[in-house]
């Protein structure tokens, strides 16, 4: 009973905001006059696919690079002490604060027509360099916003490392490098998969970015928005969110049953 | 006997805010020899260990030897030296076998050498049948060994070993040190290990360098160690020896619960120090020394006792056999002066 009592809160929290809400999302999606066939209209409709394909590559691509960029730092800021370290850190994570939308301007700043890259390209070199408003200006922005989350995650985790282990790997001969890929990795495993696949599903469903730097973005997110909001097609809008949901969590579940079996058998 | 001969020259430690964790020493390991670096925590111990391994450097001036080579400013994966770490520190995410074959994997050793290699050191060290088990289904003992098993495996010219057994229940401790004792002595390699232990600094060593403040007070063998200290630390420090404190005159002490006849002639000695085993309880009637019990520990093969009222400290004495006093006897002392340590 007790136990039950316990249970309770979760079961509550679960139903009313993680079930409930779904199912309502699913029968919106098959509530149109085609029914449950919209969701064989959408596979056949390739500017719909290509959308997907497009997401799930920028957010596969944006979590390998946060996790190389922000493991590398991890490692770094976890060994060494100098001046300024907590203020750098603290500048690092900074972007966990900014709103999508902040981020989108940012990127503007950066890399639009009247940015930084522009104006010094086109100054210097006679050449205009303008990517904030397609993937590649994507990219950024979602580099920008994963690479604290991933960074946080890392850093506690190798914290906790026993730095005996670096130290008898080297005491055995084994070069830095070796000491690398032997020792430290396989030991920041988890911390890897956890804050991988935090950022790969931050970017997958990552809107306010897309919507600011709009123009030439056709990621999943944005085509939901335009149907709900300019079509006011809302099963499609709902089927096309319950897609998301889906090859999101697929993704993730077969990436986690992919490390899970390698470290298994490493051992 | 075979192994490197391991010498410091003038190593120091200062870390950062100016701590001493070392002062200048000078030591010599010979080939083959196993030293025991014994101290309380802070005394500098796994400093010296670490310096000996390439895990520190010693401030200017200070020089490591191997043999005739200097290795100094060789980093630890090319000074060629085995550890065991008071952790263990084996790799969770390998295999026993892959543990004690790594050191001999990044050295680019493959095949039937390196497998014939691992089966050698790991029959050697006890862990037959072991080879593929995951580190977290082993014993605390068995931990140990593979620990060991892959420092020597690559054979390194050093085997270091920092707070070997510190790692172990209580139980099992005094099992595995004479186990560790037996096995470092078959590998005949030069070793130095760590301990804040002294039963197990005897157990395992052939010389034992008691450390304090930064400082070795005392080398020697254990035997040497025990009977004849040359400090006061290491006589209070190494066996629990007793120091007596009183007023000398004429050959004789006087403490609180009463004389003692000394047969030191000549000066007062600085210290002056009785073993807890040569102390010997008889009838407090007529007895020129006396003590009353305040403590009284059982152990089986011998019995602890507390006796106040002899001098400033309680006095420990050990006594063979359960026919010991109660708490709270009147008891006299009898300290044969042959048995006085005095310095």
């Amino acid at each position: 009973m007790f136990v039950f009592l316990c249970f309770l809160p979760l079961l509550i929290f679960s139903l009313a905001f993680l079930a409930l809400p779904l199912v309502r999302l699913v029968s919106a999606s098959v509530g149109g006059e085609q029914g449950w066939l919209i969701y064989a209209e959408i596979v056949s409709n390739p500017r719909y696919m290509q959308s997907l394909l497009d997401t799930v590559l920028v957010s596969l691509a944006v979590t390998i690079a946060a996790v190389l960029i922000a493991t590398t730092a991890a490692l770094f800021l976890t060994h060494n002490r100098f001046p300024g370290r907590s203020v750098l850190i603290a500048s690092l994570t900074f972007p966990l604060a900014f709103p999508g939308v902040v981020i989108g301007f940012l990127i503007i700043l950066l890399g639009g027509r009247q940015g930084l890259v522009n104006t010094i390209s086109s100054n210097i070199f006679d050449t205009r360099i303008v990517f904030a408003y397609s993937m590649i200006g994507l990219f950024f922005g979602y580099l920008y916003f994963s690479i604290p989350r991933v960074l946080l995650t890392v850093m506690a985790t190798a914290e906790k490392l026993d730095p005996a282990l670096v130290e008898a790997a080297r005491s055995l001969g084994a070069a830095p490098l070796q000491v690398l890929r032997d020792v430290t990795l396989p030991g920041l495993a988890p911390a890897l998969i956890a804050s991988g696949a935090i950022a790969f599903a931050t970017a997958m469903g990552a809107f306010g970015t897309a919507f600011t730097l709009a123009t030439n973005i056709d990621v999943l997110p944005m085509v939901i928005y335009t149907e709900f909001t300019l079509s006011a097609n809302i099963a499609m809008a709902s089927a096309l969110s319950v897609l998301l949901g889906l090859v999101t969590w697929a993704l993730l579940m077969f990436a986690r049953s992919l490390t899970g079996t390698s470290i298994a058998a490493s051992g | 006997m075979t192994g490197t001969e391991l010498q410091l020259l003038g190593c120091a430690k200062t870390f950062a805010g100016d701590t001493k964790a070392l002062l200048p020493t000078d030591l010599v390991v010979k080939p083959g020899e196993i030293l025991g670096l014994l101290g309380p925590s802070g005394c500098g111990k796994t400093t010296m260990l670490r310096i000996m391994a390439g895990l520190e450097t010693p401030d200017s001036g200070g020089k490591i030897l191997f043999d005739d080579e200097d290795v100094t400013k060789v980093p630890i994966e090319h000074r060629s030296i085995g550890m065991v770490f008071q952790s263990y520190a084996l790799f969770p995410n390998m295999s026993v076998q892959q543990n004690v074959g790594y050191g001999l994997k990044v050295r680019g050793i493959s095949g039937s050498e390196r497998d014939d290699r691992v089966n050698e050191v790991m029959s050697f060290c006890r862990l037959d049948g072991l080879a593929d088990r995951a580190i977290n289904q082993l014993s605390g003992g068995q931990r140990q060994r593979v620990a060991l098993a892959r420092a020597v495996a690559p054979r390194p010219r050093v085997l270091l070993l920092d707070e070997p057994l510190s790692a172990l229940d209580a139980a099992l401790r005094d099992t595995l040190r004479d186990e560790l004792a037996v096995i470092l002595r078959g590998l005949s390699m030069t070793a130095v290990f760590v301990t804040h232990d002294q039963s197990e600094a005897m157990a395992i060593a052939d010389t034992i360098a008691v450390m304090r403040a930064g400082r070795i007070e005392q080398r020697a063998a254990p035997e040497v160690l025990y009977r004849d200290p040359q400090t006061d630390f290491v006589a209070s420090f190494v066996g629990g020896a007793n120091r007596l404190s009183g007023r000398f005159e004429n050959g004789q002490l006087h403490l609180e619960g009463g004389t003692l006849k000394t047969g030191i002639e000549g000066q007062q000695p600085d210290h002056i120090f009785i073993r807890q085993e040569d102390i010997r309880i008889t009838n407090p009637d007529g007895a020129s020394l006396r003590g009353k019990v305040i403590g009284r520990v059982y152990l089986g093969t011998h019995t602890k006792l507390t006796i106040s009222g002899v001098c400033e400290a309680p006095l420990m004495v050990t006594l063979q056999g359960a026919d010991a006093p109660k708490i709270g006897d009147l008891v006299g002392l009898d300290i044969p002066a042959n048995s006085l340590i005095h310095f």
